[in-house]
């Protein structure tokens, strides 16, 4: 069996291709142990794992804005000697700048949020998504494609997704348009994990876009990974229905699934990794990826494996943090911000990196 | 289009004498690779445990490509025969599909109503979640489950899976690679565009963002051709000859408040573009803020003129002045 592509676009926070890579690796390692039938291989041997990374463009702007506010507020200083009056001037002027310049949550995770949602420089991260994905299409077939967005990441994929299948938004200067077809290079699979693109949906509402399964869309599969406390997928939530409208009856069946997990092995349920950790999770990517169909007593005994190691603390504090938050359609990128935040402190609080 | 069982028989035994080569060499899928390029290096698919036809058929549409060098629509023939010689055959022994069709049906009527003009309208097939064939919006469903090696059939259908979408990814690279090329262009210009135009402040960076948004929505677009500038801050070197001895030169702070600037104009002589600007300075006897108009050149350098009531003053960036002489002796030189 052709060795499958998995595309991985992170989410908000410091990441590289690099650590992506190692944390799909690292959860995809911990969940084939628990299948003897997989006798422990190697997670490269059985599916390519692409991470593409976009935080170094935010990375380097967020350096560009201290290097310049540090360089212009010493110079400012310089202008007045003792006199205060214009360097008071300046702090003002600057002091958002000042505050992307240092590393706080704003500049690690909001801002990330802020920089693709409202700027210019949300546009190269979709090209580089779209590079990798006409890459491993021609190398592989999109049918042996498969992508995977992580939160602030499913927003991103979604709109490169959108933008690469057009139809007809990439014509060159002879008029032939480049776009990739929606028959001939529909994806294996569109996986969404802590699915956030309709709150961050920007040129296409994410209910009529292209990212669906079935004859108007660009994959055969569409999947949705929910935690159901955590608190950052309730900022409306991308809920499709079977109507008939989004996809046919038979797709909607055949081909999406919204799974939403409740064990908590960890409090900061929103990483990723938590999510692969979870059976729910990793078997079915795990089927389409290297067609792994694992008995049924073996699936058993590695639901019971994992579910050994919940932590009735933790999904206590989480419950009383945000048990009682409902999916709201009408909250916006702020309240998501905020929802990251209380996260994140409830996280720090437990000692866990966020 | 029409095939013969002669044909059929033909690629079957090409693929069954000539093999590709299993040893693999690196794939260059790079942007603006070929189709060959890309795929005549790669591996032939795994051995087959139930479908050994169609994968030496298979790797024979791979071989017009790689072997024949054959012309495209020869290729996508070759692609139509694999899939009309296997329709309602491969899965035959296994029962077959509900309702007596073929997931190669879909494939045949929809290259029968195609042309080799558009050859990237054959749709490829994927597995469903439900282990199911999906092609399009049609799902194929085994109609005798139980007469396949594994429950639902899913190890056969991996296999098929496999070896069909091996043989129409030979036409559907061409495609996607020339996807690829088109975004690899596009992603260059932005590049070019991080680095040569004007730095944006956080306000700057939201207003050419929505700006740019405005105009291209659903385009996968170019960088635009024009920044805006907006309360953009910067230090410079303002001259005012009206000031009294000694504080005529000074550091000053320069507020474009708002400008525009065509970063790709990269002639020196040339302006790249031109601010309204309000400028502060501490100086006795005249006042501390002016206003004027600043010019730039290749998005770094500025050069503009203010008025203080009557007071008129030359200003020049530190950038600028960078070209002159060093900006550190300049500073000690002035504060001194």
């Amino acid at each position: 069996m052709t060795r499958k592509t998995l595309i991985v676009v992170h989410g908000m926070g410091q990441h590289t291709p690099g650590s992506v890579g190692a944390e799909v690796r690292g959860a995809f390692e911990e969940a084939i142990a628990l299948y003897p039938s997989l006798e422990n291989k190697p997670v490269d041997a059985l599916v390519d794992i692409e991470p593409v990374g976009y935080g170094d463009l935010f990375e380097s702007y967020r350096e560009q804005l201290d290097a310049q506010d540090g360089s212009l507020t010493e110079r400012i200083t310089r202008i007045d000697g003792p006199d205060i009056r214009i360097e008071s001037f300046a702090a003002e002027l600057d002091g958002i700048e000042r505050r992307l310049g240092r590393d706080e949550f704003f500049n690690t995770h909001w801002l990330d949020v802020i920089l693709y949602r409202y700027t210019l420089l949300s546009e190269l991260v979709r090209l580089r998504i779209a590079e990798a994905l006409g890459r491993a299409i021609a190398e592989k077939g999109a049918a042996n494609v498969h992508v995977l967005g992580h939160s602030l990441g499913t927003a991103v994929l979604h709109d490169a997704l959108q933008k690469s299948f057009g139809p007809e938004n990439l014509v060159d200067e002879h008029g032939t348009n480049h776009n990739l077809d929606l028959h001939a290079h529909r994806l294996g699979g569109v996986h969404m994990v802590a699915n956030v693109s309709r709150t961050l949906q920007t040129f296409v509402k994410v209910g009529s876009s292209v990212v669906r399964p079935g004859e108007r869309g660009c994959t055969a599969v569409f999947s949705e990974y929910r935690h159901r406390l955590d608190p950052i997928t309730l900022i409306r939530p991308f809920l499709p229905t079977d109507n008939g409208v989004w996809t046919t009856h038979e797709i909607f069946r055949s081909a999406y699934r919204l799974v939403e997990l409740t064990p908590v092995i960890a409090t900061n349920v929103h990483s990723l990794s938590h999510y692969l950790a979870n059976p729910e999770v990793h078997r079915p990517l795990f089927r389409l990826l290297f067609g792994h169909r694992p008995p049924v007593a073996e699936q058993n005994e590695a639901t019971a494996s994992y579910l050994g190691r919940t932590v009735g603390g933790k999904a206590r504090a989480l419950q009383q943090s945000f048990g009682d938050l409902r999916a709201d359609p009408r909250a916006t990128v702020s309240e998501l911000l905020v929802a990251a935040r209380d996260l994140k402190n409830l996280a720090v609080r437990f000692g866990e990196a966020f | 289009m029409r095939t013969t069982a002669a044909t059929a028989a033909l690629l079957w035994m090409i693929a069954a004498l000539v093999p590709l080569d299993r040893a693999t060499a690196a794939t260059d899928c790079a942007a603006g690779s070929s189709a060959a390029a890309c795929l005549c290096s790669g591996k032939a698919p795994e051995d087959a445990t139930f479908l050994s036809e169609l994968r030496d058929q298979a790797i024979a549409v791979r071989r017009a490509l790689c072997i024949d060098a054959a012309p495209e629509e020869e290729t996508y023939q070759a692609l139509f025969d694999f899939a009309l010689v296997n329709n309602g055959r491969w899965f035959a022994p296994f029962g077959g599909f509900k309702g007596g069709s073929d997931p190669l049906q879909e494939v045949v009527d929809a290259m029968a109503s195609s042309s080799a003009d558009a050859p990237f309208t054959v749709p490829n097939a994927s597995l469903s979640l439900d282990d199911t064939i999906l092609v399009g919006d049609t799902p194929f469903e085994a109609a005798s489950p139980e007469l396949c090696p594994d429950p639902g059939c899913g190890a056969v259908f991996d296999e098929f899976l496999d070896y069909y979408n091996y043989a129409h990814t030979t036409l559907a690279a061409k495609g996607a690679l020339a996807f690829a090329s088109s975004v690899v262009g596009l992603s260059a210009q932005w590049t070019r565009f991080l680095e040569r135009s004007r730095s944006q402040t956080p306000l700057e960076l939201l207003v050419n963002g929505a700006v740019h948004d405005r105009e291209n929505q659903r385009l996968f677009a170019a960088p635009p051709e024009k920044q805006w500038i907006v309360m953009h801050p910067s230090l410079v070197i303002e001259n005012v000859s009206d000031a009294i001895d000694g504080e005529e030169t000074v550091p000053a702070l320069m507020i474009e408040l708002v400008g525009a600037n065509w970063w790709r104009q990269s002639a020196w002589y040339r302006p790249s573009g031109a601010s309204i600007i309000a400028a502060y300075s501490d100086r006795p006897g005249i006042d501390d803020v002016g206003y004027g108009v600043a010019l730039h050149f290749r998005s770094l350098y500025s050069i503009a003129y203010t008025d203080r009531d009557g007071a008129g003053g030359v200003l020049i960036s530190f950038d600028l002045l960078k070209l002159l002489q060093n900006e550190r002796a300049v500073l000690e030189q002035l504060l001194r």
